[in-house]
């Protein structure tokens, strides 16, 4: 009997093992990804579509918890990880192409590129440029055209402050028109939620955002409309109907990328755990549908790829923050 | 007695001229003050008979010039000027005498006369006043011929006296005038001096009048 | 005249007053002004920072850090209460003194330095528009991500203030339109009443530029303003003294001509009948007799020379007299005098008070007064007689007599001298009268001049006192 038992047992637990084989440790406890910034911005998207993927794949048990901690668009978050939550193992933090730009130019404190662990990266976005969907102006160039008649009528917001990659993308952008960037009036919102909801009120005229935290704001019945789209050529689907920049004759391109660190103390088993959950979610089926859902396309890297791709990040774009004057250590 | 006549009007000096004659002096006669300044330079003369208002050298101008050459010959001086001032501002200038014209011709000889003897006696050091005569030379006084005893200090304020005769000396200007040779000289001690010089002069004609916030005069009675 | 010196510096009336009250009143105005402008500026500006204060609280409630983070609800919805209240437009910045974290208008000016828990307001621009802006600062506590340092939250709250500049704007130009032409109806005003005031001074000086030249009639000052009344008076009293002075010159004239020519007139025949005689005793009687012409003639000329002098010195006489000793005068003139007062064997004497004080006159003129009386004196004083010179204070005057033993003067000229009526030369020619009156009206004419006067008595123990009285300089002026 004891032999059936055991053998029950070890049939009942062939599965759990070949699971758990597969899977060097056990997940984390609590599983939390912090999205700094306030909800409804790119961050909370990064981190909602985690929170899908892992739990599709089944990786996860327990969903995803999704936490916000708003603050100079991650640097509060990079500080309090590095400094007073270094080694959590079921922490996650959700990072872009923002924040690397964002290092590059020193704005996280004390802290650059490699102060934490870079774990994975989930997708793509692209920058855009959003106007209310009443708004007089049809195209970029309108746009541009109003601004460089009256600098200080047209206020742009931001999801980031002076040197933030969306305030690159107004820059880069009046670069391009032959606007003095340091004419622009802009302010500057806690992630792209903020602005959107700003831009509703008619406090802002434009935002300069991803394409992700704003269609999903329009899918969800928000009154806007994309201007623009910072991509080399137009993106598929409903978005087919938004020309690109450069097709209006701004030739810039502003992809973002997508992906989460942990804390720099956080064990090496437990970094390879995250890394390998992320590798088998985007393998899963399922996943390229919910990139979809969010308007977003596929850039999956993990553990040292991403690694080396974040440090090469931080690197041009110190370079281009150099080019706009924007390095302050 | 010679006169030097510095007129330029040519009928006053020509009467002028005929009644001093007539009187027993001997005239030249200068028209302007350089011909005068020339003939004063080269001749002697017991008197100079001066008009001023002269062309060529006003008669003040040539006052000046003779007491800068130190020339001791009295001037009188003739104008029409009148004013006191004027008259004043002269004998300060150095004129001895000073006739308004016009004037009496016997007034005019009285006048010159006088100057001259002045002079002559200043000339050989002997000053008179009526009977009491000083002689600078010897240094003693003389009453009509006898020797007139005096200490120190009245000799030297009658010789003062008489040597400034028609002219008032107050205490303060004897006091001045002696410093020099008496440092303990106040008025007061000259007071007492002149009260005994009076007594040495006595009754006779020659008195020290007091002309009283003016000053000492010494006068002979039968002079004026 | 001194008409020419009055046209030099004639300036209208009004313009003097403009000149005297237009600048203060525009400085009063512009200094009302102002302050009206900046205490309105202060209301308007304690106003603006009570609300910006209200709005600073309300974003710093609205400030929450329990996430770990910084997250600062969206003021709009606040600041559109606040809108409707304000004009301008609201513009905030909520940082962290580190600088991690801006979120709002990040081109705000940056604020001055600030202390924990203090408000501070300023104005500053932006985009060229002014604002004035409200900061804040207060300390993290606990610090974000566990900072090591302390970390301070600043909020900043700005409002644009272009209505209050448009409402100041519009008192200020308000105010200075209302005062401006408050000044110019005050102006119109005051021109107006001096012109009006004026008007019979005006219709004088038109009167006056009608006279003929040698009018010396007295102005007319009825109808004219009270403050020109003494001026008129004034130059009535001028007219007067010219009027009398032209006359008195006039009759002088004649009297001195009718005085030379009548001996020039005896000479003359005395010399026609001496060349008709033949007996030389009787020409030298007649040579006597033309000699005695010829000196009292000449004695009178010199005198009237003097007269004339004193006369025409009097009119020179300006302001810096000298200073005169008035023991050294007396002493001079005694010394003048000396000769021809001992010939008569005249004792001639000199007193002078202690308290005299220098006189201020000219000295020339005050010698030939004293000088004459005691010419006078000396001539009529008997043999061996005493004169008596003396200088004395009275009151607000200085007193200088000649003190005679002479026969005096008659009653009836010492009446007229003592009128103030000159001394008529048409009156006595006898040779003594002559002169001494001559004399006299040479001593009065210095006198007048001097602004003093001669006072000749008849002294009871006999003799002449001629006293002049000189008055203290203060006293002349004030005569004048």
């Amino acid at each position: 009997m004891i032999r059936i038992d055991m053998m029950r047992a070890a049939a009942l637990a062939a599965p759990a093992m070949i699971l758990s084989s597969t899977i060097a440790f056990a997940q984390p406890e609590n599983p939390e990804c912090i999205a700094p910034a306030q909800p409804g911005g790119g961050f909370d998207i990064t981190c909602k579509l985690a929170q899908a993927a892992l739990t599709e794949a089944g990786i996860l048990e327990s969903p995803l918890r999704v936490s916000y901690m708003p603050g100079g668009i991650g640097a509060v978050a990079y500080s309090t990880v590095v400094g007073q939550r270094s080694d959590e193992p079921g922490t996650i933090v959700a990072f872009s192409s923002g924040s690397l730009l964002n290092l590059a130019q020193g704005k996280f404190g004390d802290h650059d590129e490699n102060a934490v662990r870079w774990v994975a990266s989930i997708g793509t976005d692209y920058g855009a440029v959003v106007v209310p969907a009443d708004s007089p102006w049809e195209s970029l160039g309108q746009m541009m055209d109003a601004i460089k008649a009256d600098p200080g009528s047209v206020i742009l917001g931001a999801g980031g402050t002076i040197g933030s990659q969306d305030w690159m993308k107004a820059a880069l952008t009046a670069r391009a028109a032959g606007i003095d960037h340091k004419t622009m009036r802009f302010v500057a919102f806690e992630g792209g939620g903020d602005c959107a909801t700003a831009l509703q009120g008619g406090h802002v005229q434009a935002c300069m955002q991803d394409v992700g935290d704003s269609q999903a704001a329009i899918d969800g019945g928000a009154p806007l409309k994309l201007l623009a789209i910072f991509a080399p050529e137009r993106l598929s689907g409903k978005l087919a109907e938004v020309p690109t920049a450069k097709e209006q004759g701004f030739d810039i391109q502003w992809p973002i990328v997508r992906g989460f660190y942990v804390g720099p103390d956080v064990s090496d088993e437990d970094y390879a755990w995250w890394a390998e959950a992320f590798q088998k979610a985007m393998a899963a089926p399922g996943y390229a549908a919910l990139l979809e859902s969010r308007n977003l396309l596929p850039m999956p890297m993990t553990g040292e790829e991403l690694d080396s791709f974040v440090k090469s990040a931080v690197e041009d774009y110190r370079t281009l923050a150099a080019e706009f004057q924007l390095v302050q250590q | 007695m010679r006169v030097l006549l510095v007129e330029d009007d040519a009928d006053l000096a020509s009467w002028l001229t005929q009644a001093l004659m007539g009187r027993g002096f001997q005239v030249d006669w200068a028209e302007d003050g350089r011909m005068a300044e020339l003939r004063i330079t080269s001749e002697d003369f017991d008197v100079i008979l001066l008009d001023l208002g002269l062309p060529a050298l006003s008669g003040t101008d040539l006052l000046a010039r003779l007491k800068s050459r130190r020339n001791d010959t009295p001037v009188l001086v003739m104008t029409a000027r009148d004013s006191l001032a004027q008259r004043v501002a002269l004998l300060r200038d150095g004129a001895d005498d000073f006739m308004g014209k016009p004037f009496a011709i016997e007034e005019l000889e009285v006048r010159i006369q006088a100057l001259i003897r002045r002079s002559h006696g200043r000339a050989r050091g002997i000053y008179g006043c009526g009977p009491l005569q000083f002689d600078q030379a010897s240094q003693r006084f003389t009453m009509s011929g006898q020797p007139l005893a005096l200490s120190p200090r009245e000799q030297a304020v009658l010789r003062l006296l008489i040597q400034k005769q028609g002219d008032p000396l107050s205490k303060q200007q004897i006091v001045d005038r002696l410093v020099s040779m008496e440092s303990d000289l106040n008025p007061d001690a000259v007071e007492v001096i002149v009260h005994r010089l009076r007594k040495k002069l006595g009754e006779g004609r020659v008195q020290i009048v007091t002309l009283r916030g003016v000053g000492y005069l010494l006068e002979a009675e039968d002079e004026g | 005249m001194s008409a020419s010196r009055t046209e030099a510096t004639e300036r209208p009336l009004w313009k003097t007053l403009a000149l005297w009250t237009l600048p203060t009143l525009l400085f009063l105005m512009t200094a009302s002004l102002l302050l009206t402008v900046q205490s309105l500026r202060d209301v308007a500006d304690s106003a603006y920072d009570r609300s910006l204060r209200g709005a600073i609280r309300a974003i710093d409630l609205r400030v929450s850090t329990e996430s770990g983070g910084l997250g600062v609800e969206l003021p709009y919805p606040l600041f559109e209460s606040f809108q409707a209240t304000a004009d301008g437009e609201i513009l905030f910045r909520v940082s962290t003194d580190d600088g991690l974290v801006q979120i709002g208008e990040p081109l705000l000016p940056p604020p001055p330095p600030l202390k924990p828990e203090e408000f501070v307001f300023y104005d500053a621009t932006y985009f060229d528009r002014p604002i004035r802006v409200g900061a804040y600062m207060r300390p993290l506590d606990p610090p974000l991500y566990g900072a090591s340092g302390g970390q301070n939250l600043v909020i900043e709250i700005a409002e644009t203030t272009e209505s209050r500049d448009a409402f100041l704007h519009t008192v200020m130009t308000r105010t200075m339109l209302r005062d401006l032409t408050a000044l110019i109806a005050a102006m119109v005003l005051l021109s107006l009443g001096v012109h009006a005031g004026l008007r019979p001074l005006r219709s004088l000086r038109d009167r006056l530029d009608r006279r003929a030249s040698d009018d010396l009639r007295q102005l007319d000052p009825t109808g004219l303003p009270r403050e020109v009344q003494p001026l008129v008076t004034s130059v009535n009293r001028l007219v007067d003294r010219h009027r009398a002075q032209g006359e008195a010159q006039r009759r002088f004239i004649e009297d001195a001509s009718h005085q030379l020519k009548t001996p020039l007139a005896v000479l003359r025949a005395q010399i026609d009948r001496a060349r008709q005689l033949d007996d030389t005793g009787q020409i030298q009687d007649v040579l006597a007799a033309m000699r005695e012409i010829v000196d009292r003639s000449a004695h009178l000329t010199s005198q009237l020379l003097s007269l004339a002098h004193a006369r025409n010195a009097a009119m020179w006489i300006d302001g810096a007299p000298d200073r005169v000793d008035a023991h050294a005068l007396l002493d001079s003139v005694v010394r003048l005098h000396v000769g021809p007062a001992r010939q008569r064997r005249i004792l001639l004497e000199v007193e002078v008070s202690p308290e005299m004080r220098p006189l201020h006159v000219p000295e020339a003129l005050l010698f030939e007064a004293v000088s004459n009386l005691l010419g006078n004196a000396i001539n009529a004083s008997p043999r061996g007689a005493t004169i008596v010179l003396t200088a004395c204070r009275g009151r607000h005057e200085t007193l200088i007599e000649v003190r005679d033993a002479g026969p005096g003067l008659s009653d009836a000229l010492l009446r007229q001298l003592a009128s103030g009526q000159r001394f008529n030369l048409a009156g006595g020619r006898r040779a003594g009268t002559d002169s001494t009156g001559l004399g006299l009206t040479i001593v009065q004419e210095i006198m007048k001049s001097l602004g003093g006067r001669a006072v000749l008595s008849n002294r009871p123990e006999g003799g002449l006192s001629a006293v002049l009285h000189l008055p203290d300089r203060q006293e002349r002026l004030k005569a004048d």
